[in-house]
């Protein structure tokens, strides 16, 4: 409670509510039943409305939805039964009929520009396409002249690109003259134009680049225009004549070279000494030869001579080929064999004529081949080396006679030297036999005519008998030492000596010491130099120094006693010289070219075989040395003998 | 008591007759038994045939040898004698007409103590028999020369 805006308290009323909300709830359920029935009856009587009035409009709408959204001209309104929505409906539906009949015939006319186009695209490129990869140069004006398009085989010739040549006129671009006149050409592109026909261009046309270089061409140009129709321009076709001219020369020299190499080569085939052969198939079906072959093979020119024609009928039958005799098959003959990739060569074959004649061929035969490497024939080149042959038969021939001869003189100079080697060990034996048979008779005589000598004169027989014996005592002797010198000569002739070393010095003075008529009461020997070892046999040596000396000791003159120097020299390396120098007698000058020949005595009163000097001479050269003497009468001679040194010496 | 006697084999007749008379003329006391080849010495040396009685045949002093014999000459009896040893003690000489070198070198290489060419003076052949005396028949044999 408030006073004057004053709060004076607080009032508090209490009421008991129950009865009230009872009430309440019975007034809300009555106003909750009657609007749900109103609810249903209204309703009720709107879906039938609607069903009169709005379903058929909706259709409609809906069926003009669908066309506007799908262009799908086939859907139609569902008719209605309203009148006045009916005959709305219908004409709708006929709309959409003529709309549906007016679209398909735009769509098949689309569909027909659309191909047209597509075929025109593909020309155009086609078109571009040759354009530019044609070899020709292609230009392109209006009607007017103007440069419209050109290929680039019209750009590198003229030197314009499209670009700077495009809307210019074609003098401009395709400036030519005459090649010879340098005079300016009437450019076709006017002519045509002109002339309204297809035009070409003179020969030796230049065309002057835009560089000012020089482009020798072929051209034509021709209108464009449709059939009967106005001239939409004209194309110009031209090309580098230069290359076309270089190749064309090109052409024609390399065909004159070959037909002048062709006749080289048939100049050669002719020319050559020869047999050539060539087969220009692989199987040799086919054989021509130059004129050598022919005449070889005894054929007319032109013949076939392939042993391996097709047609045994061509095949030539009048001689074979051999080799060692046999028959050669078809496929063995060299071209053949070249024809099939082998290379042939130093063939010797025989082509035997069946008329029994033979010549002799040598040669090589080698495969043809063409550009790719196959091949497609064969050439081969013969000589007739039938002479040869002949020379090589002969020449066998005689060596084999010359070995016959040769092994038949071996033979005979065997069976000779075993005859000879025969006779002279029955030489020696025979010499041995009179050494010993002869002398003992001799050696008989002569003692028994000393014995006689002895005996009739201690009977006091007459001097003329005692000088008998005397002279029967020397003759024995005498014939004793010739037939001992005789012997020892053929010793030196017939025996090969065995060569040893021997002591010169040793031998020398063992001879001094042996023989008496050398002994010191008889001669004066006096060696003076050193005498070296040398090469001999001390048999022949003995047989030499002691003829040597005992002439030296011979040769004096009567009731002088022999005063003999033994001395060395060296007269060249390897060999040493004795010299024996004597007071003897001396040698006549000319008797000297025959003092060491057999049985040469010059002075009768001396006792002697003339056969010691002839053996000393013989010895010496056996062992290799040499003899000789420097000598005058009544001043002596020094007698020489050259001896090999040995080795050691 | 027999001296051991010189055995000559020597098949050359007037060879043999001057041996014996050069022989005669020295003064050599052992007698000279004359055979006329090389087999004739080996038979004496081995008492076979004529020659088993030693009494009558006793063995030599000395055998003085020709080389050139019919049957067996020189050269074989001294090669005979190499595989004798028993006869060893018989000096052998040769009395050869060959002067070669080559037979001289052969009959020492053989055993032949001495080697004598013949002589054509029977004095030569007296002297030669009278060195082989001195060299081998004396009682005080010398070395040879």
């Amino acid at each position: 409670v408030v006073n004057e805006a004053r709060r004076f308290g607080t009032l508090y009323l209490q009421v008991d509510l129950g009865p009230m909300y009872a009430r309440l709830w019975r007034y809300v359920w009555t106003a909750a039943l009657v609007f749900a029935g109103a609810l249903g009856a209204a309703f009720l009587i709107g879906f039938r409305l609607q069903r009169a009035i709005s379903s058929p409009v909706l259709s409609l709408a809906e069926t003009a939805r669908v066309v506007s959204r799908d262009r799908n001209y086939n859907v139609r309104a569902s008719p209605a039964s309203v009148t006045e929505l009916g005959a709305l409906t219908v004409a709708f539906n006929q709309m959409l009929d003529t709309i549906q009949q007016q679209q398909a015939l735009l769509q098949s006319e689309l569909a027909e520009r659309t191909r047209a186009q597509e075929a025109e695209a593909r020309e155009k490129q086609l078109l571009a396409i040759t354009l530019a990869s044609i070899g020709d140069a292609v230009v392109v004006t209006d009607p007017a002249g103007r440069v419209t398009s050109l290929n680039p085989e019209a750009e590198r010739l003229t030197g314009w690109s499209i670009t700077e040549a495009t809307g210019r006129l074609l003098p401009e671009v395709f400036q030519i003259i005459n090649e010879d006149t340098r005079a300016t050409v009437e450019n076709p592109v006017e002519k045509v134009l002109r002339l309204g026909t297809v035009v070409g261009l003179a020969n030796h046309t230049l065309l002057i680049r835009k560089d000012g270089s020089e482009v020798p061409i072929d051209d034509s140009a021709a209108p464009i225009r449709q059939p009967g129709g106005p001239l939409f321009g004209v194309v110009l076709v031209f090309r580098d004549s230069s290359v076309q001219k270089k190749a064309e020369l090109a052409l024609r020299e390399s065909e004159a070279r070959e037909r002048a190499r062709a006749s080289e080569t048939e100049a050669i085939m002719e020319a050559v000494p020869a047999i050539i052969w060539i087969a220009r198939d692989p199987d040799c079906r086919r054989i021509d030869g130059n004129r050598a072959s022919y005449e070889f093979l005894r054929l007319s020119p032109s013949a076939n001579v392939s042993l391996s024609a097709a047609d045994p009928g061509d095949r030539p039958a009048h001689f074979d080929v051999r080799i060692g005799g046999r028959v050669l098959r078809p496929d063995e003959l060299p071209v053949q064999r070249a024809a099939r990739g082998e290379r042939v060569t130093n063939l010797e074959e025989e082509v035997y004529f069946h008329d029994g004649s033979s010549r002799w061929l040598l040669g090589n035969a080698t495969p043809l081949r063409n550009a790719n490497g196959d091949i497609y024939g064969a050439v081969a080149a013969f000589v007739d080396i039938s002479e040869r042959k002949q020379v090589e038969g002969d020449l066998r021939r005689a060596r084999d006679e010359l070995v016959r001869v040769n092994s038949s003189l071996d033979k005979t100079v065997q069976e000779r030297t075993a005859r000879l080697e025969e006779m002279v060990a029955e030489l020696q034996h025979v010499s041995y036999a009179i050494a010993h048979d002869m002398r003992a008779p001799l050696r008989a005589m002569g003692t028994f005519a000393e014995l006689l000598q002895e005996e009739i004169s201690a009977l006091g027989a007459a001097a003329s008998a005692q000088e008998y014996c005397r002279r029967m005592k020397v003759a024995a002797g005498r014939l004793d030492r010739l037939i001992n010198d005789a012997l020892n000569y053929s010793k030196a002739v017939l025996q090969q000596p065995d060569l040893d070393r021997v002591n010169l010095a040793v031998l020398i003075r063992g001879l001094i010491e042996t023989y008496p008529n050398l002994h010191a009461d008889s001669a004066d020997i006096a060696i003076e130099d050193h005498l070296p070892p040398v090469v001999g046999n001390e048999s022949l040596l003995t047989q030499c120094f002691s003829n040597l000396l005992g002439n030296a000791v011979k040769f004096v003159p009567p009731g002088a006693r022999p005063n003999i120097r033994i001395r060395v020299a060296q007269p060249a390396v390897g060999f040493t010289r004795v010299v024996i120098e004597d007071n003897g007698i001396g040698i006549p000058e000319h008797a000297m070219p025959r003092l060491f020949g057999m049985f040469q005595k010059l002075d009768n009163r001396y006792e002697g075989t003339g056969i010691g000097l002839a053996i000393v001479r013989k010895v010496v050269e056996r062992m290799g040395g040499k003899v000789g003497v420097q000598s005058e009468p009544g001043k002596g001679s020094r007698f020489w003998v050259e001896l090999k040194l040995a080795e050691d010496s | 008591m027999t001296t051991a006697p010189l055995l000559a084999a020597e098949d050359e007749e007037s060879d043999a007759v001057i041996l014996r008379m050069a022989y005669e003329r020295t003064a050599i006391p052992n007698p000279l038994v004359m055979l006329r080849d090389g087999q004739e010495a080996v038979d004496y040396l081995m008492g076979i045939g004529g020659y088993s009685d030693r009494a009558a045949h006793p063995l030599p002093r000395l055998l003085l040898l020709d080389l050139k014999m019919p049957r067996m000459s020189g050269f074989d009896v001294l090669d005979w004698l190499a595989g004798r040893p028993e006869f060893k003690n018989i000096p052998v000489v040769i009395l050869s007409s060959s002067p070669d070198l080559s037979d001289v070198r052969r009959a020492k290489q053989a055993g032949a103590e001495d080697y004598f060419v013949k002589p054509h003076q029977l004095r030569e052949l007296v002297e030669i028999l009278q060195t082989v005396q001195t060299r081998w028949l004396s009682d005080v044999r010398p070395e040879p020369s």
